[in-house]
């Protein structure tokens, strides 16, 4: 059953970032980024990383794509006004060292047999953020801190307008 | 055995998808009698017994309505707006616990359809998404007004869900669970011997910021800039018509329902009664089953309350400027939200 449930929701994350990149219209583009996001949270379900799932539509599908969407329909991109997309050397180049990375960090990762959390619980999360990955924690905060201070700078008006 | 569980859970979701969904027509009669008789005026009284009979003959209008499309609409996203913005507020329910534990063909279980342990969290994420439905539909519509208004919507949602967010972590912290069944049963314990420990009691702040927020994220007067009337003809849904509209305007009900249920589990004590009034209940020597209902038609009382404080501020207050909906959200709410959490921290630590 779990099996069955993991291989047509991995079908539908490939078809829905497949037309991430692939759809003509920026807006269907954006959304089907929404329902990647959203099916990749099934995914984190299936593994009963539950708080994770969660996280994910909150955080994803509910704050940040909604901006993405927002943008993107305020720019009012058109079809034509979009270049036309053609692969250079250079770009294949770049793909393909972003590729072999994801494959490197895909073959470091503990697979389903040892996850790392036990019930997915909360507290458990907790605790290994504060004690375990505390470093990391706080790194990763400070460079959110860093990146909403930059925000507010470089949409401050300045004195001289 | 696990027929019996499918069966009773099957049995769960059509009963309390059904309470829900006739929660809808219900509220429009209220709404529309309350504003009537806020404003001095009758109201419809002449479908069935007191206008009861209104909302049917509303639905039947809006089945019958042609509907319409204009050769200027994106008519994919135009026809699946509406849906999908009324499924996150329907899907919103499968966390709220709506009664304790009943037994039904000797298989025990509580009156939620699913008790998953962040609860708290899995009602904001999913009600959050509500708001594609409302973007989509201003975009694909492809009209102005609808669009700005959709603009609106989108801008206020993400500024109120911040304060909303930060409002609930007082009471995770005093309660110390994120799930809603966890946190009815800590809140029917005493406190300082004469209270119930409602989240009202134990966190006032975080209840009025709370409330606040639902009025925003639910686009409800005062705060009901995306389809303000006199600036945007009537916002997102300028374009739609007939059932499609309805579903605009069933989200928005549903939406309401989810937050006057949440408010009610969080902030008083959901279906449990206060401590002292269940024993005394219970001295009764009721049935299982027949407490279960009991505590169930309370937990609905506390929703109708909340329900009624949306039409009753509806019909009180004038409309808010955006500036000042923006200035409120992010100057006022946020920070005070933020020193709520700050204060809980010391009290918790002190005591």
């Amino acid at each position: 059953m779990e099996h069955i449930l993991f291989y047509v929701i991995s079908g539908l994350a490939i078809i829905s970032a497949l037309s991430v990149i692939l759809n003509k219209n920026p807006v269907y583009s954006a959304l089907s980024l929404v329902g990647f996001l959203f099916v990749q949270a099934i995914l984190f379900v299936l593994l009963k990383a539950y708080f994770i799932a969660i996280v994910q539509v909150l955080v994803y599908t509910g704050a940040i794509m909604v901006l993405f969407v927002y943008v993107v329909m305020v720019m009012k991109l058109n079809e034509e006004l979009l270049p036309r997309i053609r692969l250079r050397p250079f770009s294949l180049f770049l793909a393909g060292l972003f590729a072999s990375y994801l494959f490197y960090i895909f073959s470091k990762t503990p697979t389903f047999s040892h996850p790392v959390l036990k019930t997915g619980d909360i507290s458990e999360i907790g605790e290994l953020l504060f004690s375990k990955y505390v470093l990391p924690f706080e790194v990763i905060s400070l460079l959110l801190l860093v990146a909403m201070v930059g925000a507010v700078v470089l949409n401050r008006k300045s004195k001289h307008e | 055995m696990t027929l019996t569980i499918l069966l009773v859970t099957l049995l769960k979701v059509l009963v309390l998808s059904f309470v829900v969904i006739n929660v809808v027509p219900l509220m429009t009669w209220v709404e529309r009698r309350g504003s009537a008789f806020i404003q001095g005026r009758i109201g419809p009284n002449r479908v069935g017994p007191l206008g009861l009979f209104q909302p049917i003959a509303d639905g039947i209008k809006f089945i019958m309505k042609e509907d319409t499309y204009y050769p200027h609409v994106d008519k994919i996203l135009f026809i699946i707006a509406p849906a999908l913005a009324l499924i996150p507020a329907i899907l919103a329910f499968a966390a709220i616990p709506f009664g304790p534990q009943f037994t039904l063909w000797g298989y025990t279980t509580a009156l939620q359809i699913a008790d998953i342990n962040i609860g708290v969290i899995y009602v904001l994420a999913i009600a959050s998404l509500s708001i594609y439905g409302i973007l989509l539909g201003g975009w694909a519509s492809n009209n102005k007004y609808s669009f700005l208004g959709s603009v609106r919507s989108s801008a206020q949602m993400i500024s109120y869900e911040v304060a909303l967010g930060l409002s609930i972590v007082g009471l995770l912290m005093i309660y110390e669970t994120t799930s809603l069944k966890d946190m009815v049963l800590a809140q029917s314990v005493p406190l300082w011997g004469v209270l119930p420990k409602w989240g009202i009691f134990t966190q006032p702040v975080a209840f009025l910021l709370f409330w606040i927020c639902i009025f925003a994220e639910t686009n409800r007067l005062p705060f009901d800039l995306p389809e303000g009337e006199t600036e945007l003809v009537a916002g997102y849904h300028t374009e739609y018509s007939g059932m499609k509209f309805a579903l605009f305007f069933m989200s928005e009900y549903m939406a309401m329902f989810t937050g006057s249920a949440l408010a009610a589990t969080l902030f008083l004590g959901g279906w449990a009664f206060p401590p002292g009034i269940q024993e005394w209940i219970l001295n009764f020597g009721l049935s299982r089953n027949l407490f279960a209902f009991i505590c169930f038609i309370n937990f609905m009382i506390k929703v109708a309350f909340f329900l009624w404080c949306f039409v009753w501020v509806r019909w009180t207050f004038p409309r808010f400027r955006y500036d000042q909906l923006m200035k409120l959200g992010w100057k006022f709410m946020i920070p005070v939200a933020l020193l709520n959490i700050l204060a809980t921290g010391f009290v918790i630590y002190g005591a």
